[in-house]
């Protein structure tokens, strides 16, 4: 062990100090707001690159070639063999990506939403996973903070800081993201709080409220929150205990997305003139789990 | 601190962090992520010692604060200190990669602790952080061999270089 001598203790008492008042002073106010959007515009075409790169790398991770020491023309031949197995995988992840972009279409297409699509090329670089993804659509494509971005199944989260070519996005898996929610086929409102990879819990605002496992919910009500009304959330998957209308009502929810593998996402750039109400929605997932839900 | 080792270090830390979200943190690995930035800070802790992993650490932590959705501050107080504690330690990066893999195990748990810590006590965040501890920390030592050995010759050949 060295002793550190004077100067370099002042130093870590100094640096320390100074990423306290980093702290308070951010948690006070958005006072890193243009440091933020500035990193944003630098690092995103970088990490838009780097994505380029890498993705296909990632996608392919199992299908990397092995290095054989045979003969020149049995390499050629394992060449020509990967080279067409390759094609093939590449074909089939074309024809996901273009089902997804498809079933994206058709969200938009039913909410009456304008959606720019988008990929995602980061997530979080912090200890531990962090529930924010950074997209390859920046203000250049018209997204700004506060955005809604869903994929083809449903929500995803919403915009939080915007680069030029890039955008920082916060998912609903996110503990301290909480969106406003309806109960499809009814007007009971609640709040559905992120939970990392644990289901997402919904708080309903009334007591009393009936509500059943294998209930949809979609984002709402139309006006009074930042996300864009009608998107399909997930559904209950069970109900919290009955408090005799005396605390809130509480139940788990199972969001429709598959938050850990988030691919092709959309931004909403403009919400529908109307309130979509629950025609979004995909159809209910199978009578009998309804059936259970309602002999509970 | 010459001004083209803190140039390189800069380069180092952007490439980094930048690594890490690109490619990094979407490698599909079961239970957690290896941590890039924190396996940089180590490497130029063992081999320039405390002031040298104070610096990088808090400047890998700010740039990773500022691309992510919490305050400003909270990863640079980890890496900074992380930094720091281990450029105390006389382990020489050159002569074996046993006691850096031991030193990044207990940096990285370290780290991952003090931000879980902090997560709790800002915006009640602390499980996911805490739920990763050990299988990140198990990838962190498994890529030692890579990372330590390479930002010491690094550091070295800058140094020499002056």
């Amino acid at each position: 062990m060295r002793r550190p001598t004077r100067r370099q203790r002042l130093a870590l008492v100094l640096l320390l100090l100074l990423a306290v008042v980093f702290v308070t002073l951010d948690y006070r106010g958005s006072a890193f707001g243009g440091l933020r959007s500035g990193a944003e515009t630098v690092f995103g075409p970088v990490q838009r690159g780097l994505a380029a790169i890498f993705t296909p790398v990632g996608r392919f991770i199992g299908g990397i070639p092995h290095v054989g020491s045979a003969r020149a023309d049995i390499d050629a031949l394992r060449r020509e063999n990967e080279d067409l197995r390759r094609r093939l995988g590449e074909q089939s992840l074309d024809r996901a990506r273009s089902e997804e972009l498809a079933r994206l279409h058709l969200l938009a297409g039913l909410g009456g939403y304008r959606v720019v699509p988008a990929t995602v090329v980061s997530l979080g670089p912090s200890l531990g996973f962090e529930w924010t993804v950074t997209i390859d659509a920046g203000s250049a494509d018209g997204v700004k903070p506060d955005m809604t971005v869903v994929a083809g199944a449903g929500l995803v989260g919403r915009v939080k800081q915007v680069g030029r070519t890039t955008s920082l996005v916060v998912l609903a898996a996110d503990p301290r993201s909480t969106v406003g929610a309806r109960v499809a086929g009814s007007d009971e409102l609640g709040l559905v709080t992120g939970n990392g990879t644990g289901p997402m819990a919904l708080t309903l605002l009334n007591p009393n409220a009936q509500v059943h496992a294998g209930d949809r919910l979609v984002t709402g009500p139309y006006g009074k929150s930042t996300y864009v009304a009608g998107v399909p959330i997930g559904e209950i998957v069970a109900i919290g205990g009955d408090t005799g209308g005396a605390g809130p009502r509480t139940a788990t929810v199972r969001g429709y997305v598959d938050l850990t593998r988030l691919d092709l996402v959309g931004v909403v750039l403009a919400g529908p003139r109307t309130d979509p109400r629950d025609s979004v929605l995909p159809p209910k997932a199978t009578p009998t789990a309804t059936a259970s839900a309602a002999a509970r | 601190m010459s001004g083209a080792r803190v140039f390189v270090a800069g380069l180092a830390i952007a490439l980094a962090v930048l690594l890490q979200g690109t490619l990094f943190a979407r490698l599909p690995l079961p239970g957690g992520t290896p941590n890039l930035g924190l396996l940089l800070v180590v490497g130029v802790a063992l081999a320039a010692g405390p002031a040298a992993g104070l610096g990088c650490g808090f400047a890998a932590g700010v740039l990773i604060d500022l691309m992510s959705d919490h305050q400003v501050g909270v990863v640079a107080i980890c890496l900074a200190l992380v930094g720091f504690a281990v450029g105390l330690l006389e382990t020489d990066p050159d002569r074996s990669v046993f006691w850096p893999m031991v030193v990044v195990a207990v940096a990285a748990a370290a780290a991952q602790l003090l931000f879980a810590a902090l997560a709790g006590l800002l915006w009640s965040g602390g499980g996911a952080a805490l739920d990763q501890l050990p299988a990140a920390v198990a990838y962190d030592v498994l890529l030692t061999p890579f990372v330590v050995p390479v930002v010491a010759a690094a550091e070295r050949k800058v140094r020499s270089s002056h």
